[in-house]
């Protein structure tokens, strides 16, 4: 059971039109949640609003506990502000949720985190790195955050989740009306690893569209520092950009392919003073979480491999730059037979690697 | 009163006999009926004939004429039973005589001044005829052309009504048309107006072309707009080996069925290349219509089936020939009609790798993301993508690049290597009813491969590494035995292997079977 107060808090965290001032200023006026929900007047219509008032009477009808029993039903967990595994990150935004809904576990009081943002509309570039740095994060131990939408967001967990690792992923609308749909498996997956699936939104909330900008503070706010991977015009991510200067949390950007269209914006962050961030080793190091100098060495040894011929013929071809066929052959001088069996033999030893385009370059 | 004359209607690609029965009774009244099943165009055949009879010198009869065609249960169609029908009449009337009216196939329709039009069918009719013993056909001149290379077969072609009379009589006979062997048929190979030496660069796709065309094999070219993948599946025809005897008849039949054979031209030599644009329904693509009629997957048999932009097509249109090129045979149901057509066609498809198109490219930025890639190939399903045996980019070449890069060989030269590849099949597969490496089932696989051990082995390695279905397994062997083919080796060696699977792994790039990070 909780305390009186608490379920207090519930009753108006379960309201979807009271706005984050229209429950300070209740707070201000009665003093605490319990005290406002028992003495409830209808002035105060004015004050939060003719639609938040009517909501929070027909939900004070249900009754104190109905909050409390409908999270165990649904058998989700709620943590106050002011609670102590409350995200310590989080507490100290300037607007805190008070209520934080979610599945899985919070991270414990001395974690760290990256959130990973970016655009829906991904390439297959920015969803490679931010698979690979999410993954590389999460095996340093850090904590990566995300918003369970397609593109970047879904890469960075699926990244985690690739490393067996913890992720948060903070929803733009109830923990039981997870959205998009498709990603509801890779939610439980996140689950199963310890991560957590957070919302300050009500259980069966839904995915409205102004939801996602106020969100996205808590994306920011969850985490030490944000890393902005492609971004298109108009893009929410900026908005957790914004979020995350006015928190003071450190930004990285990830740059990509100048004429592509999800790099102007990052580009344009990174002369502005963003840090530039290529791994997850470079992120690590500028938080100072340690140094980087146990970077594998991952340089081949041309010696150690076993080649034929021709294949040692289009290793070093490959050696220079990453090739199409055509130029490949033109450099090797093999016939496209020769050519065909060899980069099928070499591509199975994991020495090269093919790249759409018919392009071909060393595995490193 | 009574006369009998023979023809044969077309049940898709092959003939049954019909007993064109004709009674004349006394009277003095001009009536004209007829029994047995006909369609529009058998009725109206009514008045053609009552006009060429009288035209052609000969007297339509006063009294009840009764017209059956015989057995009544079979659908009649089209203008074939013309001649057959006038001819029962004029015997029925005694106004000739005429003699091997049962073993003499009449065929054709007439116009109104009694001369002969060429029809429809006519080489199926007179094979399915000939396999029931008949050798003797009456035909339309226009139609003689088409029948030439039938052995055992005495064919008199006739202008007209009365030529085909003073024939049946013995009045004055026609010449026998002279008998033609396949090798006679052979029309020189039409001047090709693309030629692989005009394909600059582009040396794996046309390594590509070379094996599909050597083993028969089903080719997907993906690449940007603009990088030649419509001009090197124009160029297919001019690698392609001769047809056999054999394969010129099975698909001259299914044309000659369809109508579309041009009236005058013989036996088809030359392997059909069809290129249905994107807008073509199902039935258009598989066959239908009324009368079940065979469509653009059987008019490509032992030919060529080509898609351009392949994802442009409705996608039932595409999941409806999986089927057929499985089963190299398109079971057509209709209402009225059922028919089987043989379908075995190569077949070739060409699609960019994304909706902008530049995906992949170097000289242009991709607009796409990576879920709308995704979706954009997944406008070709799986099963679909499985049943195409090899994949191939087309690398784009940058404008400055295409006059300097070196032009390649000559179709003629490529050909040369192809149809000693397809001897070699022939050869392999003479007790068998295929034709080429493309067209083995499992048991055949398993009877013909003759891959080495080592192969093998390669072979389950990639398996595993590119993520590949079982159905890909079967088509990377068979793949391998064109390759070796073509090299005239005996057995699957490492090398064969592993340039097959190379035409076989950039549905694991594209489609992605490994790597599932962008969905």
């Amino acid at each position: 059971m909780i305390s009186q107060d608490k379920a207090a808090r519930l009753w108006l965290a379960y309201s979807e039109s009271l706005t984050y001032k229209g429950r300070e200023r209740l707070i201000e006026l009665y003093g605490s949640a319990i005290d406002a929900y028992n003495n409830l007047s209808s002035n105060e219509g004015n004050v939060i609003g003719a639609k938040a008032f009517d909501e929070l009477i027909s939900l004070k009808a249900k009754g104190l506990d109905y909050f409390y029993l409908e999270l165990e039903k649904a058998k989700a967990k709620a943590v106050f502000l002011g609670d102590e595994n409350y995200p310590y990150m989080l507490k100290e935004i300037q607007d805190p949720p008070d209520v934080l809904f979610y599945y899985g576990n919070l991270p414990g009081d001395d974690y760290k985190a990256i959130s990973i943002v970016g655009s829906r509309k991904d390439t297959r570039y920015g969803s490679k790195q931010a698979f690979s740095i999410a993954r590389d994060l999460s095996l340093s131990g850090v904590i990566v955050v995300s918003g369970l939408a397609y593109g970047i967001d879904a890469a960075a967990h699926k990244g985690v989740v690739d490393s067996g690792g913890k992720t948060i992923a903070v929803l733009g609308s109830g923990i039981k009306n997870i959205y998009p749909k498709d990603h509801i498996p890779l939610a439980r997956e996140i689950i199963k690893l310890g991560g957590a699936i957070i919302s300050e939104y009500p259980l069966y909330s839904k995915p409205l569209a102004y939801h996602f900008p106020v969100r996205n503070r808590i994306v920011s706010g969850l985490s030490h520092g944000v890393l902005l991977i492609e971004a298109r015009e108009k893009s929410g991510t900026l908005i957790t950009v914004s979020h995350a200067l006015n928190q003071g949390r450190e930004v990285f950007a990830l740059p990509g392919q100048v004429d592509a269209p999800g790099s102007l914006i990052p580009h344009s962050l990174l002369r502005d003073g963003a840090r530039l961030a290529t791994c997850a080793d470079d992120i690590i190091e500028d938080m100072g979480w340690g140094n980087a100098e146990n970077k594998a060495d991952n340089s081949l040894n041309i010696e150690e491999l076993n080649l034929t011929n021709e294949q040692g013929k289009i290793y070093h071809a490959l050696c220079v730059d990453s090739l199409s066929f055509e130029e490949l052959l033109e450099k090797t001088q093999l016939s496209a037979s020769e050519a065909n069996t060899h980069i099928v033999i070499m591509q199975m030893q994991g020495i090269i690697e093919a790249l759409p385009g018919g392009m071909y370059r060393l595995n490193n | 009163m009574l006369a009998k004359t023979l023809c044969y209607a077309l049940v898709g690609v092959s003939g049954v006999p019909i007993d064109v029965q004709a009674y004349v009774s006394g009277g003095n009244q001009f009536q004209f009926t007829m029994v047995g099943l006909p369609d529009t165009a058998v009725k109206e055949s009514r008045d053609r004939v009552v006009a060429a009879i009288k035209n052609s010198g000969f007297a339509m009869p006063y009294g009840h004429t009764t017209v059956n065609l015989s057995p009544a249960d079979v659908k009649k169609e089209g203008t074939v039973f013309d001649l057959a029908i006038a001819v029962a009449i004029i015997q029925a009337t005694k106004q000739i005589k005429a003699y091997d009216l049962q073993d003499t196939l009449i065929l054709g329709e007439l116009a109104l001044d009694g001369s002969l039009v060429p029809v429809q069918g006519v080489l199926p009719l007179v094979i399915s005829a000939k396999e029931r013993g008949i050798n003797k056909v009456l035909l339309p001149y226009m139609n003689a052309p088409e029948v030439e290379a039938v052995m055992g077969m005495q064919v008199y072609p006739a202008r007209n009504l009365y030529e085909a009379m003073q024939h049946l009589s013995g009045n004055a006979p026609i010449l026998t048309q002279v008998q033609k062997t396949y090798e006679e048929c052979l029309q020189k190979q039409q001047e090709q107006a693309y030629d692989l030496s005009r394909v600059r660069g582009q040396q794996q796709a046309k390594r590509a072309l070379e094996v599909a065309a050597a083993g028969g094999h089903n080719i997907l070219f993906v690449g940007v707009p603009g990088s030649g993948k419509t001009m090197l599946a124009r160029c297919l025809p001019g690698i392609l080996p001769q047809m056999t005897q054999e394969e010129a008849f099975e698909t001259t039949r299914i044309y000659s069925a369809a109508g579309m054979l041009a009236p005058g031209t013989g036996l088809m030599t030359v392997r059909p290349f069809r290129a249905p644009h994107h807008t073509a329904s199902a039935a258009a693509l598989i066959g239908g219509g009324i009368n079940a009629k065979p469509g653009e997957v059987s008019l490509a048999h032992n030919g060529v089936l080509f898609l351009d932009e392949m994802p442009e097509y409705p996608r039932r249109v595409l999941e409806a020939l999986r089927q057929p090129l499985e089963d190299g045979y398109a079971n057509v149901s209709r209402v009225r009609a059922h028919a089987r057509y043989l379908s075995r066609c190569m077949l070739v498809a060409s699609m960019n790798p994304c909706l902008c198109g530049y995906f992949g490219s170097r000289t242009r930025a991709c607009r796409c993301g990576s879920r709308d890639i995704r979706k954009y190939l997944d406008r070709i399903s799986g099963p679909l993508l499985d049943r195409i045996d090899m994949q191939i980019e087309v690398d784009s070449v940058p404008v400055e690049e295409i006059s300097a890069k070196a032009t390649g060989e000559a179709s003629a030269e490529v050909r040369v290597r192809v149809e000693k590849a397809r001897k070699i099949q022939l050869e392999r597969f003479k007790n068998t009813n295929i034709y080429c490496n493309a067209q083995m089932n499992n048991k055949h696989i398993e009877q013909y491969a003759n891959a080495d051990d080592e192969a093998m082995k390669f072979l389950h390695q990639a398996i595993k590494k590119f993520a590949l279905s079982m159905r890909a397994y079967g088509r990377i062997i068979k793949l391998a035995r064109t390759v070796a083919d073509l090299k005239g080796k005996p057995n699957i060696e490492l090398a064969d292997m592993a340039e097959a699977v190379q035409f076989r792994i950039i549905d694991s790039k594209y489609w992605g079977a490994g790597d599932d990070i962008t969905r």
